[in-house]
């Protein structure tokens, strides 16, 4: 085997081990030690930012419930939806319906969609059709892949009633209080 | 087996001593090049190997959220945004678009940046002290930065006026433990341990005045600093990404200039001035380099802990201390681990959770995994 090597007593290393370990051991304590105040630290300081989080919500993070009714050719359909958000971006607020509905005869529907609203509060891709005379909401629609998105929304991004279709069925939402 | 166990066989591995043998009529000087070929072989693997683990990284972090998009779409939908052919005529082309660049992009290029800034920072204070335990966030350098930027955001104290003035009011502030630590370093030798135990107390007091500024703020205002210096890296825009990525980067390859003088620092003083190093002047660049990195990174981002402290030693471990080759791969590792705490924040919690504190509920346990392991080498 190619290399040097030296040769050094047992008990000479044995010594040396123990002194070095000794060092070695405090150090190791003390780093730990201070790993754990500045985990603490930093969980002191997220503590903090929650208390003042909840002191003041976020207005966008809401999320509601739908009941649903609809036609499947001929055939009534009947479900609800769900319509919640998971903040990305300051500049955007997405949210996404998961609608689920049934026949009587057995056949289930299941469709979600995302709305992506911009920074004042208009649903991005979609066109405006009209607005309710008090002009608390606005309606929007959206043509693509064969479905047609239809949604009434007021501020804060709360969509107070929907429609979805394609070419075999259509489910109409309306936002539970 | 236990983590120790790991570490020394993953090491052993590595070091391919173990596993050449020399051939016959070979001489001691072909076996030596042999050996360090394969070597220097197994280190360019290893970060060809990160390399595809950031690529996956990126691509996954991006699928998550409300919207959903496949890992092949986010590639397609960048690669169709920077070839400007995104089909304006189809909706769901321009949704991809939309939330692939415009929402969750900027937040994944911040986490890049930032992990290649503070890692870098961490592997280059590391070499330079002979530390194992200095980065910018054990050495009150991101206190001193975050302590600026507050002063900027509740009582309006700034240098100059205007957004920069908060980065420049946290790069002052970020250079007082900085040369603290230098004349520290000076008039007394401090052991590694008693250096992070100064630098902790420096943060504590930092802290203790922020708190004050925080009490004598308006709410809202303190709320959104909380939340900011936590570690959140979802309140950046594209305005403000190219400011990071010229901070950081421009550091990272400061730094990489400086690889050869690290190298010899690392070895120690003497043996660095008698290459003609001026020991005392690099030491004060890199310290300059590392606040203003770290300035700029808190500045926008809050404190990040831990990515700087880890991330040069899990390089270590695979590349050795080679810092030219280690600086590139910690810095690489650190914007993995970033991409990973805020996957883990973001499944655990939500995009709400800062990252600040995912990094430190996983780099804390991981960098005591690592000194329990490998004391001996560390000390």
């Amino acid at each position: 085997m190619k290399g040097t090597s030296c040769t050094v007593s047992k008990a000479d290393m044995r010594t040396l081990e123990k002194k070095i370990g000794v060092r070695m051991r405090t150090n190791v304590i003390v780093a730990i030690a201070a790993v754990a105040a500045l985990m603490i630290g930093a969980f002191m300081l997220y503590a903090s930012a929650e208390l003042f989080s909840e002191m003041n919500p976020d207005p966008y993070n809401h999320s509601y419930e739908y009941t649903v009714t609809g036609m499947y050719g001929e055939e009534e359909l009947i479900g609800k939806a769900s319509y919640e958000t998971i903040s990305e971006n300051g500049s955007f607020h997405n949210y996404r319906f998961l609608v689920k509905s049934g026949t009587a005869n057995g056949i289930e529907i299941e469709r979600s969609f995302t709305i992506i609203f911009d920074e004042n509060d208009v649903p991005l891709f979609y066109d405006r059709v009209g607005s309710d005379p008090t002009g608390s909401s606005s309606t929007y629609i959206q043509k693509t892949d064969g479905y047609v998105y239809k949604i009434t929304v007021s501020d804060l991004c709360v969509v107070n009633s929907f429609s979805v279709e394609n070419e075999e069925w259509v489910m109409n939402g309306t936002i539970i209080i | 087996m236990n983590f120790r166990n790991f570490i020394e066989e993953l090491k052993g591995r590595m070091s391919l001593s173990k596993t050449l043998i020399p051939t016959d009529g070979e001489s001691d000087e072909e076996y030596v090049f042999r050996e360090y070929k394969v070597a220097r072989h197994s280190k360019i693997i290893f970060f060809a190997v990160f390399i595809v683990v950031f690529f996956i990284l990126l691509g996954y972090k991006i699928t998550l959220g409300e919207y959903d998009i496949s890992f092949f779409d986010v590639y397609e939908t960048l690669w169709k945004h920077i070839t400007g052919t995104i089909d304006q005529s189809s909706i769901v082309e321009r949704m991809n678009d939309n939330v692939v660049w415009e929402q969750r992009l900027p937040r994944v290029l911040t986490a890049i940046i930032v992990g290649i800034g503070l890692a870098s920072a961490g592997a280059a204070m590391q070499s330079m002290m002979k530390n194992p335990l200095a980065d910018p966030y054990t050495t009150g350098i991101s206190s001193g930065a975050l302590f600026g930027a507050t002063l900027a955001m509740t009582l309006g104290i700034y240098i100059i006026g205007g957004f920069y003035g908060r980065v420049l009011n946290a790069f002052i502030c970020a250079l007082i433990p900085a040369v603290f630590i230098i004349f520290l370093s000076r008039w007394k030798k401090p052991s590694p341990a008693m250096m992070i135990l100064v630098g902790i107390a420096i943060m504590y007091i930092f802290n203790a005045f922020q708190s004050y500024m925080m009490l004598r703020a308006d709410p809202n205002a303190a709320s959104t600093v909380y939340t900011w210096s936590v570690g959140s890296i979802g309140m950046t825009t594209w305005e403000q990404i190219p400011i990071i990525a010229v901070v950081a980067i421009f550091g990272f390859f400061a730094l990489f200039l400086m690889t050869r003088t690290l190298n010899a620092l690392n070895s120690g003083d003497s043996y660095a001035k008698s290459l003609g190093i001026n020991v005392d002047r690099v030491r004060i660049l890199c310290l300059i380099l590392i606040s203003v990195i770290a300035a700029g990174i808190v500045s926008f981002t809050g404190i990040i802990g831990f990515i700087g402290l880890v991330s040069p030693h899990i390089a270590r471990i695979f590349v050795g201390s080679d810092n030219r080759i280690l600086l590139p791969t910690a810095a690489l590792l650190g914007a993995c681990m970033m991409l990973i705490c805020d996957i883990i924040g973001f499944l655990i919690i939500g995009a709400t959770l800062q990252i600040g504190i995912v990094t430190a509920m996983i780099g804390g346990p991981i960098f005591m995994l690592i000194l329990i392991a490998q004391q001996k080498e560390v000390w």
